[in-house]
């Protein structure tokens, strides 16, 4: 399965100079792209619209920030060892105040230029958390062994 | 498309994955564009960097929160509250400042244009909010040059000044 990269359309409008980090999003293998069919569910359902506000806001701060080495309010790292380093976006729900259900995974390529490479999405209440770090996880091994 | 290789949690991916149709993309486009012109979006983009700015910085010391409650002279659930929470902050510029110098940093301000060239080809912000426009002679053809009409409203586009049509 190959895995091609895309951008998220519309994000340069965000960055008046290019960020630090160059957003990408993972497309299998010709087959679709799961993060930006999920982004549009989010965008257009009226219960999300507004954590998916955040996400895209969490992106853009975390594209001209620092690589992340420990956790952040908008981003959080997997603790499982096996994952090695994979990452979460997160949102805040303002209605229950609490931490959001959408959720973003994604690890950084920092070989030739500096990308954030998001691969796939978790609600939570729907699904298994751990089970979507995991495949973030062998995306991004299958990512680096196909550019070897 | 063999998927024989793949793992079935990887699987379990591949069958999800769809392409999105053109108008959908072109949908996402325009909802990033109106997003860089929010205000309450560009507020949460500011304080989300400046609470990156401010952890990094504390890596960067090995400074520890409770270190920086007590050289604030602030408790450590307020420290938590600012940099550990996932709620959007609505912080004070004497905030911002106090924070930043805690950390050994001092708050620059910087500015630009909100409509370059090709941005102000297709927004401008009126009363009612943002007015997306398809193209830049949309955007000419809704202003008239300043000789030519009773005005309302001076806007600057590509450094000429123009007034909207009453």
């Amino acid at each position: 399965m190959k895995i091609d990269l895309e951008d998220i359309p519309g994000l340069e409008h965000f960055f008046s100079d290019p960020p630090k980090w160059k957003v990408k999003t993972c497309c299998l293998g010709g087959a679709g792209n799961l993060v930006l069919k999920k982004l549009d569910l989010w965008r257009n359902d009226p219960e999300m619209e507004e954590e998916y506000g955040q996400i895209i806001a969490n992106i853009v701060v975390t594209a001209c920030s620092e690589k992340i080495e420990s956790d952040t309010p908008f981003v959080k790292k997997n603790r499982n060892p096996e994952n090695g380093e994979v990452y979460e976006f997160r949102a805040f729900n303002e209605n229950t105040e609490r931490a959001g259900k959408a959720r973003v995974l994604f690890f950084y390529d920092e070989d030739d230029e500096n990308l954030i490479i998001c691969t796939n999405t978790f609600e939570k209440g729907q699904g298994d958390q751990n089970m979507s770090f995991s495949q973030c996880a062998q995306l991004k091994q299958r990512y680096f062994q196909q550019r070897r | 498309m063999d998927t024989n290789d793949l793992t079935p949690e990887l699987k379990a991916l591949f069958e999800e994955a769809v392409s999105l149709p053109e108008p959908d993309l072109k949908g996402m486009e325009e909802a990033h564009r109106a997003l860089a012109c929010n205000p309450e979006v560009t507020a949460k983009v500011m304080g989300g960097l400046f609470i990156n700015k401010i952890l990094g910085q504390m890596d960067v010391l090995d400074m520890s929160q409770s270190q920086l409650a007590k050289s604030w002279g602030k408790d450590r659930q307020y420290i938590s509250s600012i940099l550990n929470t996932e709620k959007p902050k609505n912080f004070t510029l004497k905030t911002v400042a106090e924070l930043s110098m805690k950390v050994g940093l001092r708050v620059k301000l910087e500015f630009e244009p909100l409509y370059t060239a090709s941005v102000a080809g297709r927004f401008l912000h009126f009363d009612q909010g943002v007015s997306a426009l398809s193209s830049m002679e949309e955007l000419f053809s809704t202003i008239k040059p300043q000789k030519e009409c009773r005005a309302t409203r001076r806007i600057q586009a590509a450094d000429e000044s123009y007034e909207l049509a009453a």
